[in-house]
């Protein structure tokens, strides 16, 4: 069985990954991380540690700021790795998560347009729902064509069976 | 690339600097005090159009709102200037010493913050994005009419609209994603604009380094997400009301931007808030801070209190932001989700300790950004604890604490940018240092 795209542990390597959590931080700690009381009293200790560090009179000024701007870009490092290199919207990737993105939303969109307006009838791609929602925004009509969001929608594209517009595979 | 459509970006740009040259006009020319040097240098040249968009723009969307927020928005400015007519005739010097009057590293800061957002696709990419430009692709008018109808499909129901409606003006009304995408970053770009011409020269450097220690920052400034648009309106308003402590006309851009954030996200007023609390909390002299804080808190008021007062006319509710105080029973999980997200290293490195040790020593002298940081935090904090199960549920799932956390960040920073340029400066003469410490409090 295919892993599922959302629990990856790694940086948000799948578009799909990138539409639900790309905002919510630069990897995955929002989902797997541990929201521990240990945690929390890192980020104390760190916080007494700076100032201790700021503090202390006997060394240059300039020495204690160099060290704590070292410190923070040091810090910053994996997260920049993260955005430059791994994720789905790295320099390298993002044209391609972005084309997936473009591909669904326009084929949503024409589709829904012909036929005055359309709904979502089968929902199994998370990411997939925020395009949908912006691609059906302002097309309102009494019966809506129905379209199918299957789990590789994004990969995958879409195609129209008559009334139906199925994106995914079908399983 | 977003850069091919961000032309679409220039009529609404153009128009608010219309109106708020015509306000300021009207005004007395009030803005002409936070322009930091020579108006008709180079530094003047940049900061001004800026100034003026905001304001020009805080009218626009106040209009389209409804008729009553723009005739309290005005009411407030008239105010202010009955209040301070004879004022400051001539502009008192900017309260840290300025060496930037040429504006050089304002352009090259601004030419960088402008490539960096206009480099991104011009395709929505982040689950928020979607939801604001979705609301964005109605048009201003539609948008208004389908917020105030309990029956219409949007979602989410009964969220502030100016970001969006601000979004569709900056595409050009047009409904291409390219277009929406680029009225995004319109909005984004003068947001980011709007701080950076009311930082110090130093500062500003600091400042921009601090924000770039916070990986996560780097990718709402890419975003069509409103919330750095929030934490960096709310650095904006913090700086303009530092202004108003010598030069109450400052106030009237305050107004406008106090205006546009609390529109924004329902979050905003809980910054206007803090920022108005602690521009009276760190003064010597709280009272006559006070109806300063009164007047732009009416600012935010004019947006806020217009829209819920409209969305309670029309029988709409906001499900997800109700007081409903379910946070209470899960108070220790949304401490431990806060922290959590604050000791994220991929996403914001170490910037965090830094800011909590650093805030901690500049609480102690009373620091306005400090002050006003621990208010914002201390509100957001309370919003969660007060909030609906579902916004709750939000929060414990992972997807609210580092937005917020992004909502701070601009103001964290230039605290942070604060403390090395005091502590870089300290040897030097007071008047040769441009974040003076030791300067009598106002």
């Amino acid at each position: 069985m295919d892993p599922d795209p959302l629990q990856d542990p790694r940086c948000l390597v799948t578009t799909e990954a990138l539409v639900v959590d790309g905002a919510n931080g630069v990897c995955r700690d929002a989902r797997v991380g541990d929201a521990s009381v240990l945690r929390a009293a890192s980020w104390i200790v760190g916080a007494a540690l700076v100032v201790a560090w700021w503090r202390a009179e006997r060394l240059p000024r300039r020495r204690r700021v160099a060290v704590v701007v070292a410190l923070a870009t040091m810090a910053a490092l994996p997260g920049w790795y993260a955005l430059l290199a791994v994720r789905a919207d790295s320099p390298s990737h993002v044209a391609e998560s972005a084309r997936d993105v473009h591909r669904l939303h326009d084929g949503l969109r024409d589709f829904a347009r012909r036929h005055g307006c359309a709904e979502v009838t089968v929902d199994a791609c998370t990411g997939c729902a925020p395009i949908a929602r912006l691609a059906l925004s302002d097309l309102i009509c009494a019966t809506p064509a129905s379209i199918e969001l299957h789990e590789d929608a994004l990969e995958v594209g879409c195609l129209e069976h008559e009334a139906r517009l199925v994106c995914g595979t079908e399983r | 690339m977003l850069l091919l459509s961000l032309h679409l970006a220039l009529p609404l740009f153009l128009a608010s600097i219309l109106v708020g040259a015509l306000a300021d006009r009207l005004l007395g020319g009030p803005l002409a005090s936070l322009v930091q040097g020579p108006p008709r240098g180079a530094s003047g040249l940049v900061t001004r159009p800026i100034l003026l968009a905001i304001v020009g723009l805080s009218l626009l969307l106040a209009g389209l709102l409804h008729p009553l927020a723009a005739l309290a928005l005005v009411a407030l400015h008239a105010m202010l200037r009955r209040w301070t007519r004879g004022e400051g005739a001539a502009p008192a010097p900017i309260p840290h010493a300025d060496h930037d009057v040429r504006g050089g590293s304002r352009l090259v800061t601004l030419g960088a913050a402008v490539l960096a957002i206009a480099l991104r696709p011009d395709t929505p990419i982040y689950w928020d994005e979607h939801v604001w430009l979705a609301k964005a692709r109605l048009g201003p008018l539609a948008l208004r009419a389908a917020a105030l109808d309990p029956d219409a499909p949007i979602i989410p129901r009964g969220y502030p609209i100016l970001g969006s409606l601000a979004e569709s003006l900056f595409a050009s009304l047009q409904t291409d994603l390219p277009a929406l995408t680029a009225g995004a970053a319109a909005l984004v770009g003068l947001a980011l604009s709007l701080v950076i011409v009311l930082l110090t020269p130093r500062g500003r450097l600091a400042w921009s380094v601090a924000m770039l220690t916070m990986p996560l920052v780097w990718v709402h400034l890419r975003s069509a997400q409103l919330d750095l648009v929030v934490g960096l309106l709310a650095l904006a308003l913090l700086r303009t009301l530092d202004r108003a402590r010598t030069d109450r006309r400052a106030l009237h851009a305050s107004l406008a931007i106090a205006f546009v954030l609390a529109g924004t996200k329902d979050e905003g007023l809980a910054h206007v808030l803090a920022l108005a609390a602690a521009h009276v909390l760190t003064s010597s002299e709280p009272r006559a801070r006070l109806a300063e804080a009164s007047l732009v808190l009416g600012g935010a008021l004019a947006s806020f209190a217009t829209f819920h007062v409209l969305l309670a006319l029309h029988g709409v509710s906001n499900d997800d932001h109700n007081l409903s105080l379910a946070g209470l029973t899960q108070l220790g999980a949304i401490v431990l989700e806060l922290a959590r997200a604050a000791t994220d290293v991929a996403s914001f490195g170490f910037a965090w300790p830094i800011v909590l040790g650093l805030g901690t020593l500049a609480l102690a002298r009373r620091d306005a950004s400090a002050v006003t940081l621990l208010l914002q935090a201390l509100l957001l904090g309370a919003g969660l604890v007060a909030g609906t199960e579902q916004l709750v549920a939000f929060t414990l799932d992972g997807t609210v604490a580092a937005r917020l956390l992004v909502q701070l960040a601009p103001i964290a920073c230039w605290l942070v940018a604060c403390a090395i340029v005091q502590s870089l400066d300290r040897g030097r003469p007071s008047d040769e240092r441009e974040i003076d410490v030791n300067a009598p409090r106002l």
